[in-house]
Order: structure tokens, then C-alpha cells, then sequence
């Protein structure tokens, strides 16, 4: 392998490494702060649902009771494109309001409840609180459902891409840098081989090569001369 | 003399070394770019649906709180209700409240921030919601920064140096002693070319072309010796006296330098 080929492959492992080096974190962190802004979007829509419910329970009324309720969950999900369902359970799993009217009276197991966040559909969230009365009773559990936006998923499909890309553009830089790196050398050989072969010398290189030209002219000279002897002797033998 | 081979090799070396700190300073700086641009589209969605809940739930409470026809200027706890919204929006960004010609706010807007305007709509109030956002998310962790790309770039350059002078530097350095050498023997007359085995031998280093081309220009040289000494031959054959074969001698003993072989020159 030549040597700017050498190079621009000592160069290559340096700007790979490098890139990993930075790639790998940034794609930890750009996907961290993805999924933390989603959650705060949904904890900040959850936070104001449940302070809505809250302020009407502390009138003293039964959840089940409480006034406006259904008709507030459905207009945060009209106003919102991206939730996909809000529900209010009893403690005990019983749907009594939802953007999906067909649900409501539905049952399910409180364990259900206490999973339900972390059982997403692919493509949603699921974020959960539970709904407290004046004296601090639980008296429902409130689930939002929302889409996960272009998901980290296709994030990190998305920074894979970026990473590839730079990576191609990074290997024509390389192989440039190698060769303008190595020029320097190959000027150098260029310089002696012009100077052996009687071109003007430039350089240390160059005078070399002049040096190497002069010594074998003069080697060339003295072995025509002693060929001129030989010849004389020969011919003085005849 | 090897000095000098190793101070131009050390030279190439930084050459890799700097060049390694560029290429990787621009191309990190090109990836971190690409991906914060990237996140930023991926936020952006996100971001403005987080502003409008929030304008939406002001707008709630403005209104609520005007139903019972309190004068704007004695609505109390504005800006501590700015404070819980800014927590709730889990942010650094300043949120400001125009209503009616004041201005309530919390938090502080730093340098590069961009405004974003929700416009609210109570009944018969002009009110409006300012976030001063950071233009750019920033990922979590260290490399959302600015100085961890030169870091990682001074790493590469470090990394380039070492690999270069364990790999290329040190092929470099002795292909540059090879011809070094061959020109010490050249100076002392060995003018004998390389065998053509050991010719292939060389390396694909610049100084090993240069020695190549020395190998070239050398072999005219050795043919005319060789001519020279099959002349020799030639008459000490016919040499029936031994007069001829002393005068054969008497000339090849100005023969220059000594015509060894110089295939064993160290590599």
C-alpha cells in the first residue's frame, strides 16, 4: 500500500473512532432529551387534566358524580391531535369517563391500572396519576394515551443515517488529506529522481540525487577510459 | 544522517496528527450539526404542542379568574401561577404575560433565546404568552457541547500520531534509510545495482521509488563494467606470454570504487 494510502487509512481509523466517540453519546443524549420533553408534554397535560378533576372533587362530590368531567376529557382530546385517549377509572378499574364512550362501565383489575404505563401500544405513551379527594383519598386513577410523535425509533434510525452520511463525506476528506500529507515525501523522491537524472536539483533531495548523477557520470567516464586502455592493449597485441 | 530521517518523519507525523484533529473537529462538528438539527425537527412537534396546552390552559384560567370581573391589575399571584407553569413546563425558558399593556413574568431569558408567541383569548381582554425558548434542544450529557467535539478531535489527532508512527511513520523512516545507505555506499564507490530480486523487494514508500530509480540509472553502469570485464577476459584468454594478463591488471586496478555487491545493504 502506497503511502498516502497508508495514511489516509491511519487518518481513517483516527476520524472513525472520533465519530463513534461523539456518536454514540450524542445519540444516548438527543434520544434522552427526546423522550424527556415528550414526558414532560404529557406530564404537563397530565398535571392540568388532573388539576381540572381534582378542583371539581374538592366540592365534596363523588368522582362519579362530579359534573363537566366527560365533556372536558373530550374536549382536551378534540384541542389535542396527538391524544389518542384519556380515561378516568375507579380505584378498583372501573372506567367512569372517557373519550371513548364505549369504554365507560367497562371493569378491569386494578393491577391492570398500575401497569397501564408502562404497557404502550408501539407509536403511544401511556401516562398515569392518581386522582385524590380533599382528604387526600384516592378516589380514581386518570390515563392519557398520546401519540409518540416521530418516535425514537426513527430518531435513532434518523442519527444512524446522519452518521453514515458523515462517515462517506469523511472518507473522500481522508483520502484527500492522505494524499496532500504524503506529497511532501513523494516530492522529496520526485526532486532526487529528478536530480539522478540530470534535471535541475531543488532542495535536499534534489541535490542528492544530483550528487548520485555526478558520482555515476564519473564511474561512467572512468570505465569508458578504461575501456579505451583495454582496447588500446588489445590493439597493441595484434 | 538518521536523525534527519527521523525528524522528517516526525514532521509527516504532525502533518497525520493535525490533520487528524481537522478532519475529525470538522466532521464532528458537521455530525453533532446534522443531529441537532435532526432532534430539533423531532422536538419541534412536541415543543409546540407543549406551548399551545399551556396557552390553552392560561386562557382557562384567565378566563375563569376575569368571570368574577376582578380588574386585570388586581388579579393576584400572577406571576407566582407563571412560576408553577414554568415548572410544570419543566424548563430554563422565561414566560412572559401581556395583559392589557403589563407585563408579568418568570424566569430569565438567556443569551440566543428565541420568542414564541401564543396570543390568548379570555373574552374581552388582550392578552398574550411569550416563551423564551433555547434555539436549540440540547441533548443530555456531554456531547450536546460545544467543547467535546475539540476534545474528541484532539483525541483523533493523538490517536492518528501514534498509529502513524507505529504503522506508516516507521515504513516511511526506513525506506528513507534504505536509500540513505545506498547513497553512503554509492559514496564510496559500490556502484554495483541492487539484484532484481531484491529490487522487487522494495517497499511502495516514495524513498523506495527514488532507490528504484537509483537501481535504473545504476544498471547502464554495470552492463559497461561487465563489458569491461568480459574485454579482460577476453585478452587474458589470448594471453600466451603473460604480458598481455599484466596489462590487463594494470588497467582494471583503476577500476572505481568497489564494484561490490550491494544486495546486502540492510533493511
Amino acid at each position: 500500500m502506497g503511502l498516502s494510502l497508508r495514511i489516509a487509512a491511519t487518518l481513517a481509523a483516527a476520524v472513525i473512532a472520533a465519530l463513534a466517540a461523539l456518536w454514540f453519546p450524542l445519540r444516548e443524549g438527543a434520544l434522552a432529551q427526546y423522550e424527556r420533553q415528550h414526558d414532560t408534554r404529557m406530564q404537563f397535560r397530565l398535571q392540568t387534566l388532573l388539576a381540572e378533576v381534582e378542583n371539581r372533587v374538592s366540592y365534596g362530590l363523588d368522582l362519579a358524580e362530579t359534573p363537566n368531567v366527560q365533556q372536558m376529557l373530550e374536549a382536551v382530546r378534540a384541542d389535542d391531535p396527538d391524544i389518542h385517549a384519556i380515561e378516568i377509572f375507579t380505584p378498583e378499574g372501573l372506567v367512569l369517563f372517557g373519550t371513548d364512550r364505549v369504554l365507560i362501565g367497562d371493569r378491569t383489575s386494578p393491577e391492570w391500572l398500575a401497569m397501564a404505563p408502562g404497557n404502550a401500544a408501539p407509536g403511544e405513551s401511556v401516562v398515569g396519576i392518581a386522582i385524590r379527594n380533599n382528604l387526600g383519598e384516592e378516589v380514581g386513577v386518570l390515563l392519557l394515551t398520546a401519540a409518540d410523535g416521530i418516535g425514537p425509533g426513527a430518531l435513532a434510525q434518523g442519527f444512524a443515517r446522519d452518521g453514515v452520511l458523515v462517515l462517506l463525506a469523511g472518507f473522500g476528506l481522508v483520502l484527500v488529506a492522505g494524499w496532500l500529507v504524503a506529497r511532501r515525501p513523494h516530492r522529496d523522491a520526485a526532486a532526487f529522481v529528478a536530480g539522478l537524472n540530470g534535471h535541475p536539483a531543488t532542495g535536499d533531495s534534489g541535490q542528492a540525487g544530483a550528487r548520485a548523477d555526478a558520482l555515476i557520470r564519473e564511474a561512467e567516464a572512468q570505465l569508458d577510459r578504461l575501456s579505451q586502455r583495454l582496447a588500446g592493449v588489445d590493439d597493441a597485441s595484434r | 544522517m538518521r536523525r534527519a530521517d527521523t525528524r522528517r518523519a516526525g514532521g509527516t507525523g504532525l502533518l497525520v496528527a493535525l490533520a487528524g484533529f481537522v478532519l475529525a473537529l470538522a466532521l464532528g462538528l458537521g455530525l453533532q450539526a446534522l443531529m441537532q438539527a435532526r432532534l430539533d425537527r423531532a422536538l419541534a412537534p412536541d415543543q409546540a404542542a407543549l406551548l399551545d396546552t399551556a396557552a390553552n390552559v392560561a386562557e382557562q384560567s384567565l378566563g375563569r379568574a376575569l368571570a368574577h370581573d376582578l380588574p386585570v391589575a388586581q388579579l393576584p399571584g400572577i406571576e407566582a401561577w407563571l412560576e408553577t407553569m414554568r415548572g410544570n413546563l419543566g424548563t430554563d425558558a422565561r414566560i412572559e404575560l401581556e395583559l392589557e399593556g403589563q407585563t408579568f413574568s418568570a424566569g430569565v431569558a438567556q443569551a440566543g433565546d428565541v420568542a414564541r408567541t401564543r396570543t390568548l383569548d379570555p373574552p374581552g381582554i388582550d392578552a398574550r404568552l411569550v416563551f423564551h425558548l433555547p434555539r436549540h434542544a440540547v441533548p443530555d450529557g456531554v456531547a450536546g457541547s460545544l467543547w467535546y467535539p475539540a476534545l474528541v478531535a484532539l483525541a483523533a489527532a493523538l490517536l492518528g500520531w501514534v498509529v502513524f508512527r507505529l504503522g506508516a511513520g516507521r515504513a516511511l523512516v526506513r525506506s528513507r534509510a534504505r536509500l540513505e545507505q545506498r547513497l553512503a555506499l554509492l559514496d564510496t564507490g559500490a556502484f554495483a545495482a541492487d539484484a532484481p530480486d531484491t529490487a522487487r523487494a522494495y517497499g511502495r514508500m516514495p524513498a523506495d521509488a527514488a532507490l528504484h530509480a537509483l537501481a535504473l540509472r545504476l544498471e547502464p553502469v554495470n552492463l559497461r563494467h561487465a563489458l569491461l570485464l568480459q574485454h579482460a577476459e577476453g585478452l587474458r584468454g589470448i594471453d600466451f606470454d603473460g604480458s598481455l594478463g599484466a596489462q590487463v591488471d594494470e588497467v582494471l586496478a583503476d577500476l572505481p570504487g568497489t564494484w561490490r555487491d550491494t544486495t546486502a545493504v540492510r533493511r
